[in-house]
């Protein structure tokens, strides 16, 4: 008897040494924890013994009650919010006259198993991924994993990764940019970064990112998605709108060409009426130009293939030009556009035919919605590191339902907007994206009633080496 | 001084309103082919000061036409202006690349094309 206590306290030790020991009472109530329990989980034993254990997800001891012995997987929440994988085993206890008193639970921390588990699932996967995947140390750049098609794409050997310097790689990029991005990567200025790369023929995106696991050294890991699909698909989406813009310019060019010539007088005098006529004809054939330009625009600027000539330009110039450029088609709104500027010159970095393509529909646009005899302002205003350019109108307004939905694609807002002259309701889009282009931002305030203000700001630059020394030169000569 | 202007292109109508514009315009001679290997034909006896090619067209493209002209005497430097309505900007460059003097875009404005030519043969 003395001799099976001895062993059973001795059975107990061990069992104490080496796994969390919990006990409750038959209410579920914890009664004592070990010292492993507090050592691993962080749990004091003034705040868990009395109450019922939340360190358990989902502890439902009723739902286990018939089972006076369970064994299995249970998670155990530590006092920092972690969960630790533990086999556990459940034993209940019974009173001298067999009343279910309570429960011992005996849990061995598992969590290192199960995340080495995890970890070979997870290398498993990334050798099943169809795209190159490898990891190199921060600093070094030795790749110390690479996914089975990275091996495959790159001819590296299992087992002499760790003697590959990813300089080494063939690959065909900017590589001035790309080491330029791996120092801002490994210096914490950027978290990852994507650069387009050729490799034996094939053209790769590829992501780059820096993660570092707690007690790790950081590490890079790249990801290879080969474009070829996607650059076919984007050449034969770009052919086809080129095509089909192609084939619809050219009758326009008979059309405009044919009502040009007769509105001229080439084909002989017109009456009044038929002048009339010829007029509206010649208005929709450009109305029908502009849709295929903007559609064409709109395609270019989604597909991040339009050409931007940038170059240093006075804004306020610009604005000029293109108020110059609307005058007939606002003599025809019988509306008078003016410029109120507060720099000049406003210097800007922008490409003009863009930046005026970007006012030629705002002030086209206000001219459609300014009522016969208002005015339309075009403000620029230069503060902090910015020029604000905003056309102001005092039309109809845009109702406040709208206002979410006026830069979306064939967006017209107000009837009279078809019968005045009309638009794609591409107009908008095209701003947005093409002061977006340019670091910018648009932005439209509106009141019914009152009238509209579409604004779009670049950043200012100081004048141009060749502009500041002729500014000096005037200025020497007094 | 007269203007002896080839205008190849493969649209019927878009010759007849481009050679009414050159008429108005006064001072061209114009000859007109709708095909790029008339147009290699006719060009030695024409002797043109200038040539108008279109740049889409069924059996020799644009610029397969002016790749072939340059190779016929007397042509290596003729200036060429493409007329097209296939104008984004690389477009237009890789014209200019290849040797053409300037691209009107389609559609263009029968009152002004032949000033158009005009200053695109002045800005050499």
């Amino acid at each position: 008897m003395e001799l099976g206590l001895k062993h059973m306290r001795s059975a107990l030790a061990a069992l104490n040494a080496h796994a969390m020991v919990v006990t409750t009472n038959a209410a579920g109530r914890v009664t004592s924890v070990n010292d492993v329990f507090v050592r691993t989980t962080g749990h004091q034993r003034a705040d868990v013994i009395g109450m019922t254990p939340g360190f358990y997800p989902g502890w439902d001891d009723a739902a286990q009650a018939d089972m006076p012995v369970w064994t299995g997987d249970r998670q155990v929440v530590t006092d920092a919010g972690t969960s630790l994988w533990t086999k556990t085993t459940r034993i209940h206890q019974h009173d001298a006259h067999g009343q279910f008193a309570g429960m011992i639970l005996i849990h061995a921390d598992t969590s290192d198993q199960r995340t080495a588990e995890t970890d070979r699932d997870a290398v498993a996967s990334l050798h099943l991924l169809s795209e190159p995947v490898f990891i190199v140390a921060a600093g070094t750049h030795r790749v110390v994993f690479a996914n089975a098609a990275a091996m495959t794409l790159f001819g590296w050997a299992p087992d002499a990764l760790d003697s590959v310097d990813m300089a080494s790689l063939d690959l065909a990029c900017d590589r001035g940019a790309v080491t330029d991005q791996i120092a801002r990567l490994e210096a914490g200025e950027i978290d990852q970064f994507a650069f387009d790369a050729d490799y034996d023929g094939v053209s790769f995106r590829a992501d780059m990112q820096v993660t570092q696991l707690p007690g790790q050294a950081r590490r890079l890991y790249v990801i290879l998605r080969n474009q070829t699909e996607v650059l076919a698909v984007s050449r034969a989406k770009d052919e086809l709108v080129a095509t089909v813009s192609h084939e619809l310019r050219t009758p326009l060019t008979s059309i405009k060409g044919a009502l040009g010539l007769i509105q001229s007088g080439a084909a002989g005098p017109l009456s009044d009426k038929a002048r009339g006529l010829l007029d509206i004809a010649y208005r929709n054939a450009d109305r029908l130009v502009l849709i295929v330009n903007d559609i064409l625009d709109l395609e270019k600027l989604e597909a991040g293939h339009m050409d931007y000539d940038m170059q240093r330009h006075d804004l306020t110039a610009t604005l000029q030009d293109a108020i110059a450029m609307t005058a007939t088609y606002a003599a025809r709104f019988d509306v008078a556009v003016n410029l109120r500027a507060d720099t000049h010159p406003a210097w800007a970095d922008f490409d003009t035919g863009r930046i005026h393509q970007v006012l030629l529909n705002l002030i086209s646009n206000a001219c459609k919605f300014s009522p016969r005899g208002t005015q339309i302002d075009v403000v620029l205003v230069s503060g902090g590191d910015r020029h604000r350019v905003s056309v102001v109108d005092r039309g109809a307004g845009i109702p406040a339902d709208a206002l979410d939905r006026v830069f979306d694609r064939f967006t017209q807002v107000g009837k009279s907007n078809r019968a005045r002259g009309g638009g794609t309701g591409l107009g908008l889009s095209i701003v947005k994206a093409i002061v977006e282009s340019h670091g910018g931002q648009v932005a439209l305030e509106s009141v019914e009633g009152q009238g509209t203000s579409v604004s779009f700001t670049l950043s200012r630059r100081d004048a141009p080496v060749q502009a500041v020394s002729v500014l000096q030169m005037s200025g020497t000569r007094g | 001084m007269t203007i002896r202007l080839l205008h190849v292109e493969d649209d019927l109508d878009i010759l007849e309103i481009a050679l009414m514009s050159f008429e108005m315009a006064g001072g061209f001679d114009v000859m007109q082919c709708d095909n790029g290997p008339e147009a290699l034909r006719q060009a030695p006896e024409f002797r043109p000061d200038v040539m108008v090619f279109d740049l889409m067209m069924p059996q020799m493209s644009g610029l397969q036409l002016l790749e072939a002209i340059r190779q016929v005497d007397g042509f290596a430097d003729t200036p060429v202006i493409f007329m097209t309505a296939r104008a984004q900007a690389h477009e237009s460059r890789d014209m200019i690349e290849r040797g053409a003097r300037g691209v009107i875009v389609k559609p263009f404005d029968p009152l002004t094309l032949g000033d158009q030519v005009r200053a695109l043969l002045a800005a050499s």
